[in-house]
C-alpha cells in the first residue's frame, strides 16, 4: 500500500457542521492540497482512507475538479488515479469587461503529457467566494491553429448576423 | 495545477530586529511598516478616501472598519457601485472608491469584544444583516442592563459573556454557521483579509476557545476571495499577568500557517507611569514576534487599536499598526467638546485645542506642521467641523511620516534613531520597548 501525504484536516465533527457551501469549498481545498502534495497521483480510496471524508464525497469533488480542469485522471487497471493539473509556468488574469465578478485566468502548464494553455473561468458569487466555473486546455503546440480556427468561427458568426 | 499565490511577502531590508517588507495581496501592494487607520463613520472614510486619492501616502495605505459600523461607513458606496452614474465632471460616481478597493487594503474587523465592552452594544442591534447569535447577545445585554442594578449587571455580563463563548465552543453547528456568516459579511464589504469572530481573552479557557475558532475558521475560509488571518483580542490584564495564556498564544503563533496574524491589545496605554509589568510584558512580546519574523520572513503581523504604542510597535514587532483616525483608542463618548485635540508630531502626544491656540500665538496662529493640509489653517478663526477634519487627516499623515522615518532608518541601518525619536518626545517611557542591541 502506498502512503500518501495529507495536510492537517479538521475533525469530522467540524467538517460536517459547516454550512454546505463552506464544506464544499473546504473539502475541495483539502483534495487539491492532497493532489499537490502527491505528484505521483492518488486514488479515491487513498483520499477517503486518509481523511474523514466519505468515498462518495471525494469522488464527487474529484469529478468536479476534473470537469473544471483543475485535476485530471488516468485509468490504471480498474482504478482512476488523479493528478493536479500540471505545474504553472506562467499565469495572467484577464477581467471580463461585461462583468466585474468574472475573471479568466490564462495558465501555461507543464505536466507529463506536455505543455498546455489552460483557460480557467472564475466567478465571484454573491458572498464574494471565488468559484471555478469551467476551463479548457489546449495543447501548446496547436494553440496558434486553435486561435485561427476560433477567429474564423467568430468571423463566420458575424457574417451570418 | 496551482493558482498564482494571492499573498506574497518579500523582506526588503533588515536592521537587527527591524525590517521593511513588501506585501502583495492580489493586486494590492503594502510597503511595511505601514499604518492602517480605523474608520468609524462615513465622514472619516471620505477624508481617508480623499487623502489616499490625492496624496497617495506610501506607508498609510489601508483602513479598518468594524463590522457593526460597516453598513454605515461603506453601505452607500457599495450600493452606488451597482449603478453607472456620471457626476458633473463626467467622472463615474464612486470611481475613487472603486480604485481604493482595487489598490488599497480594507479590513473588516468583527470587533466581537464590543459584545463585552458597553460603548458599542446598541450598534450590534441596529444592522439586521449581522449574525443572529451576536445580535441576540447584544439584545440580551441591553435588556438586562435596564432591569438590573449596575453591580449585578456587571457580574451578570461577565458570566453571560463567558457562557456565550463556552457554548459557542461546544456547539459546532452554531459556531461554524456564525463564522461562515461573518466571513460572508466581511467579503460583502470587500475585506481583503478575513478575520474570525473570537472572544476577548480574559482567561486561559478563552484563549483555548480563540485558538479553536481560529483553527476551524481557517478551514471555513477555504477558496474565498480574501486571505485568512489569525485573530486574537487580548485585554491588558491578560498581557501583563496571565503568562499561561500568553505562552499558549506564542506557541500557537509559531505555526507557519496562516501567514497573517492580527492582534488587538484592548485599552493598552503604556505611557501611564507605574505600569512596569505591562511594559515588560509588551516589550517581551514584541521581541518574540521580531524573532518569529527573523525565522519566518514571509509572516505578517498586524496590531489594531494600538494607541501611543504605534511607533515602537512598528519599529520592533509589527508590520502593520493601526489606531483610530484621531489617535485615541479608548471608548469615550463621541463628540465631547467642539474642538478635538491635535497630535503633536514632535512630542508624539495629543495637545488640547486650548493649549494649541497658546502654542500657535507666536506662530501667527499657524500650526507647527509642514503638511500642506495644515499650513493654511488659522487656529484662531477655524470652525469646529473643518478643524476636526483637518486634525484627523493630519494624524494619518503624521503616522505615514513616522512609518517613512522608520523605513528610512532601516534602509540606512540606523534603527537606533527610532529610540532617539522617542527619547526626545513626551512618551519617552516607550523607548524601553525598543531593544538597544
Amino acid at each position: 500500500m502506498v502512503t500518501i501525504q495529507v495536510p492537517k484536516v479538521l475533525p469530522f465533527k467540524e467538517v460536517i457542521t459547516m454550512r454546505p457551501q463552506d464544506r464544499q469549498h473546504y473539502i475541495e481545498k483539502i483534495i487539491l492540497d492532497i493532489l499537490e502534495m502527491n505528484p505521483r497521483g492518488v486514488t479515491i480510496t487513498d483520499i477517503a482512507r486518509k481523511t474523514s471524508f466519505y468515498r462518495d464525497t471525494v469522488a464527487k469533488h474529484l469529478e468536479r475538479l476534473v470537469a473544471t480542469r483543475e485535476a485530471y485522471s488516468i485509468m490504471r487497471g480498474n482504478a482512476a488515479v488523479y493528478y493536479k493539473n500540471g505545474q504553472v509556468v506562467h499565469a495572467t488574469d484577464v477581467k471580463d469587461a461585461t462583468s466585474q465578478d468574472r475573471t479568466y485566468t490564462f495558465f501555461k502548464l507543464q505536466n507529463d503529457d506536455g505543455k498546455f494553455i489552460y483557460i480557467q473561468e472564475k466567478e465571484l458569487d454573491e458572498f464574494r467566494a471565488l468559484t471555478v466555473k469551467g476551463g479548457i486546455m489546449i495543447d501548446a503546440r496547436y494553440v496558434m491553429q486553435f486561435i485561427k480556427e476560433l477567429q474564423n468561427f467568430v468571423m463566420g458568426v458575424k457574417t451570418d448576423e | 495545477m496551482s493558482s498564482p499565490p494571492r499573498l506574497d511577502v518579500t523582506e526588503l531590508q533588515r536592521d537587527r530586529y527591524a525590517r521593511t517588507a513588501r506585501m502583495r495581496l492580489a493586486n494590492r501592494q503594502v510597503m511595511t511598516p505601514n499604518f492602517f487607520t480605523l474608520v468609524k463613520n462615513p465622514d472619516e472614510f471620505q477624508s481617508f478616501l480623499d487623502l489616499t486619492t490625492q496624496k497617495q501616502p506610501l506607508h498609510a495605505t489601508g483602513c479598518v472598519v468594524r463590522l457593526f459600523d460597516a453598513q454605515r461607513v461603506l453601505g452607500e458606496h457599495l450600493m452606488n457601485m451597482t449603478q453607472i452614474r456620471l457626476d458633473a465632471l463626467s467622472k463615474y460616481v464612486e470611481e475613487s472608491f472603486h480604485t481604493f478597493l482595487e489598490k488599497k487594503t480594507l479590513i473588516i474587523d468583527p470587533g466581537t469584544e464590543y459584545l463585552f465592552y458597553e460603548s458599542c452594544v446598541p450598534r450590534w442591534t441596529s444592522d439586521k444583516a449581522l449574525p443572529l447569535p451576536l445580535m441576540n447577545h447584544a439584545r440580551r445585554c441591553q435588556t438586562k442592563k435596564k432591569n438590573l442594578n449596575p453591580s449585578e449587571y456587571s457580574k451578570w455580563k461577565e458570566a453571560y459573556h463567558t457562557l456565550f463563548w463556552n457554548e459557542m465552543s461546544k456547539d459546532a453547528t452554531s459556531r461554524n454557521r456564525m463564522i461562515g456568516e461573518v466571513f460572508d459579511l466581511e467579503l460583502h464589504y470587500r475585506s481583503a483579509i478575513l478575520l474570525p469572530p473570537v472572544p476577548l481573552v480574559r482567561s486561559h479557557r478563552q484563549m483555548k476557545i480563540s485558538i479553536q475558532i481560529n483553527e476551524v475558521a481557517q478551514g471555513i475560509s477555504a477558496r474565498r476571495n480574501a486571505e485568512y488571518a489569525n485573530y486574537f483580542i487580548i485585554p491588558q490584564h491578560t498581557l501583563g499577568y496571565d503568562e499561561e495564556s500568553m505562552d499558549e498564544l506564542l506557541k500557537y503563533l509559531r505555526n507557519p500557517q496562516p501567514r497573517i496574524t492580527v492582534l488587538k491589545f484592548k485599552y493598552l496605554d503604556l505611557t501611564t507611569p507605574g505600569r512596569v509589568s505591562l511594559l515588560v510584558a509588551y516589550r517581551d512580546f514584541l521581541q518574540q514576534l521580531s524573532f518569529l519574523k527573523e525565522t519566518h520572513k514571509d509572516r505578517i503581523f498586524i496590531v489594531l487599536e494600538n494607541g501611543y504604542q504605534v511607533f515602537p510597535s512598528a519599529t520592533v514587532g509589527f508590520d502593520i499598526t493601526s489606531t483610530s483616525m484621531t489617535g485615541y483608542d479608548g471608548d469615550s463618548q463621541y463628540g465631547q467638546g467642539e474642538y478635538g485635540a491635535w497630535f503633536d508630531p514632535e512630542q508624539m502626544v495629543h495637545v488640547s485645542f486650548k493649549d494649541l491656540k497658546k502654542i500657535c500665538k507666536n506662530n501667527h496662529n499657524r500650526l507647527p506642521c509642514a503638511h500642506d493640509t495644515c499650513e493654511n489653517i488659522n487656529v484662531a478663526t477655524i470652525d469646529p467641523d473643518p478643524w476636526n477634519r483637518v486634525r484627523r487627516v493630519h494624524y494619518v499623515r503624521t503616522m505615514n511620516d513616522y512609518m517613512t522615518m522608520i523605513a528610512k532608518a532601516i534602509r540606512d541601518k540606523k534603527i537606533e534613531l527610532a529610540i532617539d525619536k522617542l527619547v526626545n518626545s513626551d512618551v519617552n517611557r516607550l523607548k524601553k520597548l525598543i531593544p538597544r542591541r
